[in-house]
């Protein structure tokens, strides 16, 4: 048996004869529980750190004011565990409603991403291309590769019959060219290749 | 890291302790029974208000048409019962519709095994919407009383629940509607109560997604 079971529904029965110490304890423990549950699931849940203790009060609040719909003669954890339950997929479903706010796309600002046309895109394109063809021979194939193509590194190994090491000390010494090559042209080759 | 917030909390909630509620809710099963008692009393008091009862009932309680609709009426409201407090406490097994099958059955097979060649439709061109609004009508207070109840417990599923509230109450209606019902057709029974209690099941359902959740 779980060893939270026994003093925690006794803990609930004390509640019950208006103990209010030991109902507090009992509180406080359940916090510290719930704390570490939702803390270490965070991502899973989709919230944000700052939102643990909220989860954590909604919790509380639900278990307070439902405490009578537990029944003594039974065990105490699968119905903490159910109102725990139902309270954090309502949480998770206030936070999916709340980013689903944030990202509201309006018409208005997609039709702004039309208004910069394809022009700059082409011109970084081409760009990138002067730039590539100023590389050696074989840094050029490694970097149109990975970075153009997406290869992998491990596929560009193989298919050009070398070492992974290789690919990617090849790969990083283009990178180092590149750069070095967009700060002496003055021209904004896009970041972010590595 | 517990934040001073959630402690603040914590000692207003623990202040609390041992301050219940004075009478019960789902949680007691006894509570539960007077509820439905009631609400099966309020249902009985709409349709003879409403409907009337029907001429010797005394005499027709007995035979076969009012058995059937009794049978298939109370055996809903007995599998209602269940699973509302199986819906409504958030520790119980969850409710399976296989509480249902009894009913569902006998509906079935009254409905298949009917040859007495009485009209789907009823004996008058009103018997269809006459049946369907006592129902409706005999279900509101019943699902308003049932839903109040529920309530009090904590429903983990609010949609469902309510829609059993719904199913409870229709069937609390439809029970009620015997008294008053005419047509004594096994299909005519079969598909318009089941029709009418499906929508008070979908009111529920409704209602309790707002109302049952907390």
């Amino acid at each position: 048996m779980n060893p939270c079971e026994r003093p925690w529904a006794d803990a609930m029965r004390a509640e019950r004869r208006g103990d209010a110490v030991a109902y507090r304890r009992l509180l406080e423990e359940i916090a510290a529980m719930l704390r570490r549950l939702v803390r270490s699931r965070l991502a899973r849940l989709r919230l944000n750190a700052d939102q643990t203790e909220d989860v954590v009060q909604e919790v509380l609040i639900g278990l307070h004011t439902k405490r009578h719909t537990w029944d003594e003669a039974r065990p105490f954890l699968p119905w903490l565990h159910a109102i725990t339950h139902y309270k954090l997929v309502d949480a998770v479903r206030q936070a999916t409603r709340e980013a689903r706010h944030r990202v509201d796309l309006t018409f208005d600002e997609f039709a702004e991403m039309f208004e910069a046309p394809a022009e700059d895109l082409d011109r970084a394109l081409l760009d990138v291309d002067r730039h590539l063809a100023e590389l050696p021979q074989g840094q050029q194939v490694v970097v149109r590769a990975l970075a153009i193509e997406g290869a992998s590194v491990k596929s560009t190994a193989d298919r050009l019959m070398t070492s992974e090491g290789a690919i990617r000390v090849t790969f990083h010494r283009a990178l180092q060219r590149l750069v070095a090559l967009a700060e002496t042209g003055g021209l904004n080759t896009r970041k972010g290749k590595d | 890291m517990a934040s001073i917030e959630t402690d603040r909390l914590i000692r207003d909630l623990s202040g609390e302790a041992g301050a219940r509620r004075g009478f019960g809710g789902v949680e007691s099963g006894r509570f539960f029974a007077v509820t439905v008692a009631l609400a099966m009393a309020a249902s009985i008091g709409v349709i003879l208000l409403g409907v009337g009862a029907r001429p010797h009932i005394g005499l027709l309680v007995r035979t076969t048409p009012f058995l059937f609709k009794i049978a298939c009426t109370l055996s809903l409201v007995v599998a209602g019962i269940i699973l509302a407090r199986r819906a409504a406490l958030p520790d119980r097994r969850a409710p399976t519709a296989l509480l249902l099958v009894p009913s569902v059955l006998l509906l079935a097979v009254g409905a298949v095994s009917d040859t007495s060649g009485l009209p789907l439709t009823g004996h008058s061109s009103l018997s269809v919407l006459h049946c369907v609004t006592a129902i409706l009508l005999a279900s509101v207070p019943a699902l308003l009383l049932i839903l109040s109840v529920l309530r009090t417990g904590a429903p983990v599923r609010p949609g469902l629940t309510g829609g059993i509230a719904g199913l409870l109450a229709g069937a609390l209606g439809a029970s009620a509607y015997t008294i008053g019902c005419v047509n004594d057709g096994r299909t005519f029974v079969a598909l318009w109560y089941s029709i009418a209690i499906l929508i008070v099941t979908a009111a529920g359902a409704a209602i309790g997604r707002r109302v049952l959740a907390w």
